[in-house]
């Protein structure tokens, strides 16, 4: 009897629940194709998770882009809403958030996935929905061929690492180099192009030492990049680096330390104080939070408005991103059967992280340079 | 539509897992939490086959169940001489050992890149693609692993399977080898997560590691004991509550940032009531050791 | 060679004190308390609160990040596990529970302090001082000191104190203990105050070194337990010695296979014992199959 009941308490919550998901979907009206009220764009960031610092910066990024064309926006047009959902970097979490994105707002337009082992996963989705993605921090060299509906704002490793090595060989002299790298598609994406690269240039990869992502520990790995006594240590991180300086100082390692675009986040200044100094590392494209003049400036100084700090490198993207897809749905006068294709069409769009121009296969170029933290600062070397 | 759709099928492959767990967990009382590790063998076995030899679906099916049942002899040579909670950590540890050569084997695996264009399961010249067809096919294997599961819970053999749980050594007095029945039951429930993993891998089109967590392992576990273990239908009961009941939250918005912990924190909160409270689960009457 | 070797030895003292910590609590209880590993993780986020936020200076923080996961770990016992063995539930039931407490806390750590590294030390990082060859700094010298003397304390405790015989009477005989007038609530509430006290100094040291992740409980938990099983449950120098071993065995791992397999040696050294010795170096055989 109580059996009975049980089941009966468990059948009406099922029902509720479904009930619950129907009546919010109920009210979805036929979609019109031009959209001319209200439009949604799809956010799938991590905002939780190893890699939540990097998706709530882009997060804002893409906040502000949508507060300034909402507010700046001429009669006629739609208001853009984000619709954000958190995929937590697991490539199964962004499946999910894909399939309810394209449902229940019914979005047609997605920002992300940031990481990309996401954007792989969401990408045969999206080609079969129709629905254009913009990743603004996947690297991996696959995302090139991973579709037509599929577009990235970040540089692909097969060039930025690929120049990643060429910088370290020619201009910085490091002719022996020991890898330190997060053992996930970001980490070991990079560094197998890099090394490629490296020994094509007749350099030596002396060590070669991953670690999990959020590890603390890396006694071991530095001790035996120590004893392999490389001329650099090249390190790809994701929110690890504080304790690898620090441990590489405790070792007594003197070796540089040459790194990605991850670094240049303030708040890494901060927390590192003088164990920074010294760091050299790449850098994709021309976004300088120490800007002085143009749109650059004025985004860093709307930026800290808005946020009451200053906008990290993905914060950058992340504001591109979106600026790009309300370029794409302007030119295509928001119809959004056509978004796709002015995506291909935008040529030099001036970005805060440098002109921004797609290829067929939805990726772009950008310059590679090197920087260098100097007296607490990030100053190009 | 289709997202409805789309949770149907994880709950017709979570029940799919938790079913099968509840074989080993509830019918044996062998609360082992490497699952995941089964349901990740069976996943990058098809997958690899799918995508490196081009082999058909019902191929990369069976092949990955053979190596969960094959892994699972491995895992039950030290596991199955400890009793209860021995178990528990020794399950653990092979768990975390498998999850480890998923991400660390990289010349096989591809490690944290993940195996990418994993083709739609075709099959007797169908290929199943829409959501709707996917839907179809979960079902039809969670309803199998329903009837394999349920058909050896009232067979003689499940009838062993429940004297061990109730008292092994009176068992092994009426002159059963339990180590056997054991094993076998361990080897079946592999297999069948096996075959979850396989349909979750050519559905999503995408594995990586971090779908094959210990994390991943005591969700299945909460399934099986929420819902109630070694009843007919609790662990079904508990994979639908808890596929649908964080989904169910999504569109209670909650603020982004937290989502995620908050939804964990109700499953937590879920299990520990059900400990205090109804240890047998919703609609299960055996409740380990009550 | 040296480096790895001290490192290891160094990592052995801190998982010694994690797994004697997780040996007090399982000796009298006979269960795993998963949730352990985020009283451990709650410890060091408590000093990160009392060091960061309230700005209390490192000798006044430290003790009071130790109180507080005494009151956690305490805590959990009154309200959760001792109303679940009045009912005489089983270890499994107390290990499912303990899981879903783990699952709670330590997603409320996420939601309150993110999920990205968290420091507790204001950086005054120098080179190392030199040892037998190899570079330590005065957090590792502090950890081993701290690790000592707590097993000092905690096995003169255990031999010559009557509440540590209490807890010995308690771990052989339960039954047998309550007969001859042992309170067994009481003892088990102390072993639980001890062990999260332990708990919690071992996360901050380790979180002075090496700073803190809100999932960092976890891995240490099961570090402990397989400390534990390694040396033996219930012997107070075989825990010593199974952390001892865990670590030189996950550097030594690290130097000839990487470290991306520190965690897989955890395990396999954990199935070898389980395989060979399951009572561990120092430990008495464990029960059989109840009857």
């Amino acid at each position: 009897m109580v059996r009975k009941v049980w089941i009966g308490i468990i059948i009406a919550i099922i029902i509720g629940l479904v009930a619950a998901v129907w009546i919010r979907q109920s009210p979805k009206p036929v979609e019109p194709n031009i959209k001319t009220s209200n439009l949604e764009i799809g956010v799938i960031l991590p905002l939780t998770g190893g890699a939540a610092s990097l998706g709530k910066a882009s997060l804002s990024g893409m906040q502000l882009a949508i507060e300034e064309y909402n507010s700046a926006k001429t009669a006629g047009g739609p208001t853009v809403d984000l619709a954000v959902e958190d995929d937590q970097a697991q490539p199964a979490k962004a499946v999910a958030a894909f399939q309810k994105l394209i449902v229940t707002p019914g979005v047609r337009l997605v920002l992300g996935p940031l990481t990309s082992g996401s954007t792989l996963a969401v990408a045969p989705l999206a080609g079969k929905n129709h629905v254009v993605i913009l990743s603004p921090g996947g690297s991996a060299p696959a995302i090139t061929n991973a579709g037509n509906y599929v577009f990235r704002n970040e540089l692909s490793e097969a060039y930025g690492a690929r120049a990643q090595a060429e910088l370290a060989f020619s201009r910085l002299g490091f002719k022996s180099v020991a890898l330190l790298y997060v053992n996930n598609e970001y980490g070991v994406g990079t560094v197998s192009v890099f090394r490629k690269r490296f020994e094509e240039l007749s350099g030596r990869i002396v060590a070669d030492e991953g670690f999990n992502a959020g590890a603390t520990d890396f006694r071991s790995a530095l001790a035996k990049i120590k004893a392999a006594k490389p001329g650099a240590i090249f390190v790809v991180f994701q929110d690890e680096i504080v304790n690898i300086l620090k441990q590489r100082i405790e070792l007594g390692i003197s070796a540089s330390v040459y790194t990605t675009p991850v670094f240049e986040d303030p708040a890494n200044l901060k927390t590192l104080g003088p164990l920074a100094e010294g760091v050299i590392y790449t850098y994709y494209g021309s976004f300088s939070p120490d800007a002085q003049t143009g749109a650059t400036a004025d985004f860093v100084a709307a930026y800290k408005k808005r946020f009451g700090n200053a906008p990290t490198y993905y914060a950058a993207l992340g504001y591109d991103a979106a600026r790009i897809e309300i370029a794409a749905l302007q030119s295509a006068q928001f119809d959004l059967e056509k978004v796709k294709d002015s995506m291909y069409r935008i040529r030099n769009f001036p970005g805060v992280t440098g002109e921004t121009s797609f290829d067929h296969n939805g990726d772009v170029t950008k310059p590679v340079s090197l920087k260098i933290v100097q007296g607490g600062r990030f100053v190009a070397h | 539509m289709e997202y409805l759709l789309h949770i149907l099928v994880l709950v017709g492959i979570y029940t799919t897992l938790s079913v099968s767990l509840d074989l080993l967990a509830g019918y044996t009382g062998l609360l082992s939490i490497a699952h995941a590790a089964f349901y990740g063998l069976g996943a990058y076995t098809s997958a690899l086959l799918a995508v490196n030899l081009g082999a058909p679906f019902l191929v990369g099916v069976l092949a990955g169940m053979t190596v969960a049942a094959l892994v699972s002899f491995v895992v039950s040579l030290p596991s199955l001489r400890l009793h209860d909670d021995y178990f528990v950590i020794a399950t653990f540890g092979s768990q975390m050992i498998l999850f480890s050569l998923f991400n660390n084997w990289i010349d096989l695996t591809r490690g944290p890149l993940g195996i990418p264009g994993i083709p739609p399961p075709v099959m007797f010249g169908w290929t199943v693609q829409s959501h709707f067809e996917f839907v179809l096919l979960t079902a039809v294997l969670a309803g199998f692993t329903y009837l394999v599961v349920s058909s050896i819970a009232t067979s003689p053999f499940g009838r062993v399977l429940r004297a061990i749980r109730e008292d092994e050594v009176f068992a092994q007095a009426m002159g059963k080898n339990t180590l056997y029945f054991k094993v076998s039951a361990f080897a079946v429930s592999a297999a069948l997560a096996a075959s979850a993993g396989s349909l979750y891998a050519h559905y999503i089109t995408y594995i990586d590691p971090t779908s094959f967590t210990v994390m991943e392992s005591i969700l299945v576990i909460s399934m099986v004991i929420i819902g109630g273990a070694g009843s007919r239908w609790g662990p079904v009961i508990g994979a639908v509550v808890l596929v649908t009941l964080p989904e169910a939250l999504r569109f209670l918005g909650l603020p982004i940032g937290v989502a995620a912990n908050l939804r964990q924190i109700i499953y937590g909160i879920l299990l520990v009531l059900m400990m205090m409270f109804r240890p047998q689960g919703l609609v299960g009457r055996y409740g380990f050791g009550r | 060679m040296d480096q790895f070797l001290i490192n290891g030895l160094i990592s052995g003292f801190t998982y010694g004190l994690i797994a004697l910590s997780v040996n007090l609590i399982y000796t009298p209880t006979r269960f795993f308390h998963f949730a352990h590993g985020a009283v451990y993780a709650w410890g060091a986020y408590f000093g990160y609160l009392s060091v960061v936020t309230l700005e209390f200076p490192l000798w006044m923080a430290l003790p009071l990040a130790v109180l507080m996961a005494t009151v956690l770990g305490v805590g959990l016992e009154v309200s959760i596990y001792r109303p679940l063995r009045r009912r005489g539930t089983t270890p499994l039931v107390l290990l499912l529970a303990s899981l879903g407490l783990y699952v709670v806390l330590q997603n409320l750590i996420s939601m309150m302090f993110g999920d990205a590294t968290q420091h507790l030390s204001a950086i005054a990082v120098a080179k190392g001082v030199a040892l037998f060859g190899a570079r330590v700094t005065p957090i590792q010298l502090w950890t081993v000191g701290v690790s000592v003397v707590a097993f000092a304390l905690v096995a003169a405790m255990l031999q010559f104190t009557s509440f540590g015989k209490m807890m010995r009477a308690v771990a052989s005989d339960p039954d047998l203990a309550r007969v001859r007038g042992v309170d067994t609530d009481m003892v088990i509430l102390g072993a639980f105050a001890l062990g999260s006290a332990l708990a919690g100094l071992a996360a901050n040291l380790v979180a002075l070194d090496v700073d803190m992740t809100p999932t960092m409980g976890l891995n240490a938990m099961i570090t402990g337990v397989v400390a534990m099983i390694v040396g033996g449950v219930g012997s107070v120098p075989g825990t010593l010695l199974g952390g001892l071993l865990l670590g030189l065995a996950q550097h030594l791992g690290a130097w000839t296979l990487g470290t991306q397999w520190q965690e897989a040696i955890v395990f396999l050294i954990l199935i070898l014992f389980l395989l060979v010795r399951p009572q561990g170096f120092l430990g008495i055989p464990l029960r059989k199959a109840g009857v």
